[in-house]
């Protein structure tokens, strides 16, 4: 059973991963191509802001996604081209040809990476290679010149391999670490941190408690990487000897500050090339060791993390530390360690029930089915009514004929039938398409058990209600990108920490709440977090910063509009970033994709109390049924709702009144707008001019409108998907769609034709 | 020796988990004490001794792997079967583990059975482990 599930998380991972690598490559081939047009003279190669932010999007879901799925080596890789990318952004870098050499570089290790996955599953994406580190350096290296030059000046050959840069860290320590710590242990030496080692001892009785506190003091100036516990003390049987690893930009004195009265002792952990400088200062600190069999100078010696002959290094390096009295136990025992537990409960209780009789009764009783053969089924069903057609064609024909009247009504029956069985069938295929919502829900689950895992200070409550809600696979795969993007925004930047909360009488535990129910052929999905608010000040402060609105349009904003702010790109309340959020990313792309669904996100916040977001989405609306037509070889999607009906015509049969073309159908004047002409297309040199055709009926309130069209290929069911940005501004598509092999058309917007078309109908007239 | 001398120490942050290993070797004749925190697992090593540690790595402050180099420094513990449980894609978690002195490893998500048949593997051909353990938890009768 564990292996299928992890077959299908790794399938999970590898379409979605790949998806998003073919959307970066697009973006870089765009910008590549952008270059190329570009004078050589001018220095930097041009920067088209939109192609770097959805190059940087790319990433940053790929960081997300290779993050939640374990495969460690891609999100190394993200999170550092993310700075690259970032850089590029902020114009901190410029995108020289060396540089977009880099960025092509990289869909090659995204590519080896998912191949990797592909082959030996996902655990051997967690392992980091020489290649992608050796990759990852020169990603740094471009981000930050700066940086780059110094590297050069100190890196030793012996050091340059070392993923700790020139720290010297004892390998017994490492040894302890979890990936993840060790992780975060070469992202603050990457971030030219310094490393310290906080030890002492703590009483056993109010271990949690202490523990509490001191994070609490240390949060403001660092990172707590890991914490190692050594055993009892050998004086007092009442302490333990601890010591943590700790990250921070601040000086040995900054972070002896934060740790203020506590029993815990700070040792600088020196750089090779400072070891001699760094020592005595670090030593100096400790006045007794108490290895019986060890000099003190040794012992001295073996303070900083350098890896000790002796048999337990541990034990030789740590020192009895001070009393074992503390400051008051602030936090309750519940505190970090259980907080993180808590909260989590929720993601586990999934798992839980995964692990037993719901994933037997789920491979038993379900199939998994390609969609693609969904949609091929689909096409045949779209094929099957043209047919239909065509029979009631020939039936009609047979009507006229009195001698086979008997026959006919026969027939008519027999028609009637099979409508309504090829209603049955398309809905039915329908039907198989949607997938309750809970499968992006068990995601969010995860997202939420694993940050609250990480985040030390805070406790989540997430209660999902209406997790059956069915909509379309497809919908349902565009939605949780963006839904993940609102819950890591909600863990991150809405819940407060225990403290916070308290102060504000809210409960220990933050609250993250997902509804999803159906409205008439709408679904309305909730997302409320009990957390911050959104400080709608602040983010009119920063849109007004950053030239987004102008300071007198910030000043007649209603309140809605200023929520409504943080669907504009690149208007974080956050300048940091970290692991599981961005700088910027996240409501603008959640805002495009809901958009791109036909749905609608609101959001509504009071700040201190939380913030509900509230998307409306259509159930099935992503497909419609289109009459697929070609005209001056281009192939195009009118949807049928519009259309009453199409017919055959010699050009010869068009006639002009008033210089505008007309048909007489049933004798009434038909408007004709040529879709060629209309969208300017050309036809090849070498191709005559249509002499028939055909002429789609469109009708539009009260008025009927033909456009003229070189052939019909079919009906289909398509789903409509949004334009890019450049495309968008033409009047008359309404979006593009996939036909299936390899085929995509453009779904005309038969209102916009019409409003192009019927002011100059309306003088014909 | 009687059923409740097999006793097993079951530590994981996550209250799930916990309790679907407690109930598992409870069926199995185990004593199973619980910590809910590395912090709480350091707590009752001193105190009391055990035929098997089960616990996971990725816990906040003091991790599983932390845990394992503690066990097999006491000299209380340096013999106590020790089962840990790794997360699907860490591998390199599980490595370590194993090369701190973990006896076996399980990846989560797993069933009650794989744990069941791991933890009588353990305990019959575990080394270091004390004659009376290597016995499989006597049934009832």
């Amino acid at each position: 059973m564990a292996e299928q599930g992890s077959d299908k998380l790794r399938e999970e991972f590898l379409s979605e991963a790949q998806e998003i690598v073919e959307q970066f490559n697009r973006d870089l081939l765009a910008m590549n191509n952008a270059s190329q047009r570009h004078d050589p003279m001018g220095g930097g190669l041009p920067v088209e802001p939109d192609l770097i932010n959805s190059a940087f999007r790319a990433v940053h879901s790929l960081k997300g996604l290779s993050g939640l799925s374990g495969v460690d080596r891609m999100m190394h890789l993200s999170h550092d081209l993310e700075n690259l990318l970032d850089a590029l952004r902020m114009g901190k870098v410029q995108l020289t040809p060396s540089v977009l050499d880099l960025l092509f570089e990289s869909i090659d290790h995204y590519q080896a990476i998912c191949a990797d996955v592909a082959a030996h599953g996902l655990a051997s994406g967690a392992v980091s290679s020489r290649a992608v580190d050796d990759f990852i350096r020169r990603v740094n290296i471009a981000a930050d010149p700066e940086a780059a030059r110094k590297a050069a000046m100190t890196a030793a050959p012996s050091v340059s391999d070392s993923p700790y840069g020139d720290f010297e860290i004892d390998a017994a320590l490492i040894a302890g670490l979890t990936e993840y710590e060790e992780h975060r242990l070469k992202e603050n030496i990457r971030q030219s941190r310094n490393l310290f080692r906080i030890i002492g001892s703590v009483p056993f009785a109010s271990l949690e408690d202490e523990f509490v506190n001191i994070r609490e003091s240390l949060k403001p100036v660092g990172e707590v990487i890991a914490v190692v516990p050594a055993g009892l003390s050998s004086t007092n049987p009442e302490l333990m000897d601890v010591e943590l690893i700790f990250g921070s930009g601040q000086s040995l004195n900054g972070v002896a500050a934060a740790l203020g009265a506590s029993p815990l002792h700070v040792v600088q952990v020196p750089r090779r090339s400072q070891a001699a400088a760094m020592a005595p200062e670090a030593t100096g600190r400790f006045e007794v060791g108490r290895n019986p069999g060890v000099p003190a100078s040794s012992q001295e010696k073996s303070l900083p993390m350098i890896p000790v002959p002796a048999a337990d290094p541990l034990h030789s390096t740590l020192l009895g530390g001070g009393s074992g009295g503390s400051g008051g136990s602030r936090g309750s025992i519940g505190g970090s360690i259980g907080g993180g537990g808590e909260g989590g409960e929720g993601g586990d209780e999934g798992g839980g029930r995964s692990l037993t009789s719901q994933s037997q009764k789920n491979f038993t009783q379900t199939v998994r089915v390609d969609i693609r053969k969904l949609d091929h089924l689909m096409n045949i069903v779209g094929e099957l009514a043209l047919v239909r057609s065509g029979i009631q064609g020939v039936f009609d024909d047979l009507r006229r004929d009195r001698v086979h009247a008997e026959l006919a009504r026969k027939l008519q029956d027999e028609l009637r039938r099979l409508n309504r069985k090829l209603e049955d069938l398309q809905r039915g295929i329908q039907e198989v398409r949607m997938v309750p919502l809970s499968q992006v829900f068990d995601k969010l689950h995860r997202v939420v058990r694993q940050m609250s895992r990480e985040s030390e200070r805070k406790e989540i409550q997430f209660v999902v209600t209406g997790g059956d809600t069915k909509l379309d696979k497809l919908m349902i795969e565009e939605l949780s990108e963006p839904m993940m993007h609102i819950i890591r925004n909600a863990i991150d930047h809405g819940i407060e920490d225990r403290d916070t909360r308290r102060s504000r009488g809210k409960p220990d535990h933050g609250t993250i709440a997902i509804s999803a129910e159906q409205r008439g052929n709408k679904v309305v999905i909730e997302v409320f977090d009990d957390g911050n608010g959104i400080d709608t000040k602040t983010l009119v402060q920063r849109a007004v910063s950053k030239g987004v609105i102008s300071e007198e349009a910030s000043r007649s904003m209603s309140r809605d509009e200023q929520i409504n702010l943080i669907f504009l790109p690149g208007l974080s309340t956050r300048a940091v970033a970290d692991q599981n959020s961005g700088r910027g990313v996240g409501m603008d792309v959640v805002k495009t994709k809901i958009t791109r669904m036909d749905g609608t996100i609101n959001s509504y916040t009071e700040l201190g109390q939380g913030t509900r977001f509230t998307i409306t989405l259509p159930t099935t609306l992503a497909i419609i049924k289109a009459l697929v037509i070609r005209t001056a070889g281009r192939t195009y999607a009118i949807p049928l709702n519009s259309v009453t009906e199409s017919l055959m015509i010699g050009y010869d049969q068009i006639k002009t009144v008033e210089r505008r073309e007309v048909y007489i159908l049933r004798n009434r004047t038909l408007p004709l707008v040529r879709l060629d002409e209309m969208f300017s297309l050309s036809r090849p040199a070498d191709q005559p001019e249509p002499t028939q055709g055909y002429i789609v009926v469109v009708k539009l309130a009260a008025q009927q409108l033909g456009l003229l069209v070189d052939d019909l290929v079919g009906q289909q069911d398509i789903v409509i998907k949004s334009l890019g940005r450049a495309l968008k501004g033409i009047p008359g598509i309404a979006g593009a769609t996939e036909l299936g092999g390899q085929q995509t058309a453009l779904v005309l917007d038969v209102r916009a034709v019409a409003r192009e078309a019927m002011p100059r109908a309306g003088e014909a007239a | 020796m009687t059923v409740s001398s097999v006793r097993a120490l079951v530590v994981d942050d996550s209250a799930t988990i916990r309790t679907f290993v407690k109930n598992a070797l409870e069926h199995q004749g185990f004593e199973v004490t619980e910590a809910k925190s590395g912090f709480e697992a350091l707590k009752i090593l001193p105190k009391e001794r055990f035929n098997l540690i089960v616990t996971d790595v990725n816990m906040p402050d003091i991790n599983g792997l932390e845990l394992v180099k503690y066990v097999r420094k006491e000299e209380a513990h340096r013999g106590t079967p020790l089962v840990i449980i790794s997360t699907d894609g860490r591998e390199r978690d599980r490595d370590r583990g194993m090369q701190l002195g973990a006896t076996a490893y399980l990846v989560k998500p797993f069933k009650a059975e794989d744990l069941v048949a791991l933890v009588r593997r353990v305990l019959e051909k575990g080394v270091n482990v004390a004659p009376q353990m290597v016995q499989p938890a006597p049934k009832r009768g």
